[in-house]
């Protein structure tokens, strides 16, 4: 069984900068599309975000984060119970049993034959994408150079919008404790970017979810067209029911609002977790 | 027969080579997904491993241009030869990437197993979520079709002269290359046939 959520974000001031800099603006990371530009938060720093998230919720991680290392790993990780820098010399050797197993595995050696040194994982996240288009807004910042006691002004472009992503779990790869860690980490993920002030706090304020037994059958996406703004109310309604002309409809698509939705939906999908 | 309409959220579909990691540069996806990712998606999608749907024929395509398209700011593990740089040394790359792809795909032989995939009713034993392109490429939908229709922008991925893309994947380090062809973006035509 398969579950798939779609979370439209309330308001918020996306930061996750250091797409590229241009002379000292620091950029967000964008598409471009024929009506327009939309700022993206990337994947990866979802993933990062919810990791961050579990943690802070007493998770037990295989691989734990440059802020929360016992050692002060320079090279921003550790990983197994011996916070070794690098996953060669973790013990234990694969995430088996630990919260983040869910988020896949790879060990970066040349493959030996059936030796697994790798494993996908049984929850996968996309892209954020804005709900409205970039205009182009920029804060003018200040930083302080250590060496010298004097300010270089810089600007970092901002935008102040709703954001909309998907997720889908494999239930039956994922027991339910770390399943339930990581589905409560959606309701609030600070997304960060280059910099402690650039965090975009992503909470959800509309999400669909559906349970699904097989896989790619959920059919909800936001197109382009879908645009919610961030000082109006946003109606998934439209989404719901084009997914549905599609023939989504096992154990129906759920429509909900914040955390009450994330509630109802860990306690749906619970029983089809991995049990034991 | 049977058509497939497929949606994905985000797809960038890494040019095989030496990586932009010297350069900190882009890391260049082909302009749509290569036969050999789409006959590994069908593969996913059916439970099936690597090199296992035999006997089977596709002809595929975008039934519309691609939403958007912007880079991706990822940390890439940096390897030499065989093995990542020791101390595990990743550099920032931008992945050029496509958002909002709609594929159509058209296949022809095995399509029973297809129909009971589409059902839930085949056992996926590497499991998790669909994807087509990388694991961060979700597909959102999958679902069969009568017919296919251009959307804006369609096209098929026929033989030509355009592009180079990997009919069959490679495995890396020498332990089997990709068999490459040469294919063109033709218009879509209604109803196109394998």
């Amino acid at each position: 069984m398969y579950l798939t959520v779609l979370i439209v974000s309330n308001p918020t001031l996306a930061a996750n900068n250091r797409g590229e800099g241009q002379g000292n603006i620091q950029t967000l990371q964008r598409m471009t599309t024929p009506t327009g530009s939309r700022t993206v938060l990337n994947g990866v720093s979802i993933k990062r975000a919810m990791r961050d998230a579990m943690i802070a919720n007493g998770a037990r991680m295989w691989r734990v984060n440059d802020n929360s290392d016992p050692k002060g790993n320079p090279a921003g990780y550790a990983y197994g119970d011996n916070a070794s820098p690098s996953i060669a010399g973790a013990s234990p050797a694969t995430p088996d049993g630990y919260a983040d197993d869910q988020f896949g595995f790879m060990k970066a050696e040349k493959d030996k034959g059936d030796q697994a040194v790798k494993r996908k994982g049984a929850f996968e996240v996309s892209a954020a994408i804005s709900t409205t288009n970039d205009d182009g807004d920029l804060a003018f910042m200040q930083g302080l150079k250590a060496a010298e006691p004097q300010l270089n002004p810089f600007s970092a472009e901002r935008h102040y919008t709703r954001y909309q992503y998907t997720a889908t779990w494999d239930l039956s790869q994922v027991d339910t404790e770390s399943f339930t860690l990581a589905a409560e980490a959606l309701r609030c993920l600070a997304v960060g970017g280059a910099h402690s002030s650039s965090a975009s706090e992503i909470t959800p304020d509309q999400v669909l979810w559906t349970l699904h037994r097989a896989p790619g059958r959920a059919g909800l996406q936001v197109g382009m067209g879908d645009i919610f703004p961030p000082d109006e109310p946003v109606d998934l309604s439209g989404i719901k029911q084009r997914a549905e002309e599609i023939g989504v409809s096992y154990n129906g698509i759920t429509l909900g609002v914040r955390g009450q939705a994330i509630q109802s939906m860990i306690a749906a999908a619970l029983p089809f977790c991995k049990q034991g | 027969m049977i058509t497939l309409y497929v949606n994905a959220v985000t797809g960038h579909y890494t040019v095989p080579g030496p990586s932009a990691s010297g350069a900190g540069g882009l890391v260049a996806t082909f302009p749509i997904a290569p036969p050999s990712t789409i006959r590994g998606f069908l593969e996913s999608l059916c439970g099936l491993s690597g090199g296992q749907f035999v006997d089977t024929e596709f002809t595929y395509g975008f039934r519309a241009v691609p939403e958007g398209r912007g880079q991706l700011l990822r940390k890439a593990l940096v390897w030499s030869s065989s093995a990542p740089k020791k101390g595990t040394v990743s550099r920032p790359l931008h992945y050029d990437t496509f958002f909002g792809v709609r594929y159509w795909i058209t296949v022809q032989g095995d399509t029973n197993l297809i129909q009971k995939a589409l059902n839930g009713d085949v056992e996926r034993k590497i499991g998790g979520p669909l994807y087509l392109g990388e694991s961060f490429d979700l597909v959102t939908s999958v679902y069969e079709v009568d017919a296919v229709q251009d959307e804006g922008g369609g096209c098929t991925v026929v033989p030509g002269r355009a592009v180079v893309m990997p009919w069959i994947s490679g495995r890396g380090f020498g332990l089997r290359n990709a068999v490459m062809r040469a294919y063109a973006l033709a218009p879509l035509r209604a109803s196109p046939t394998v």
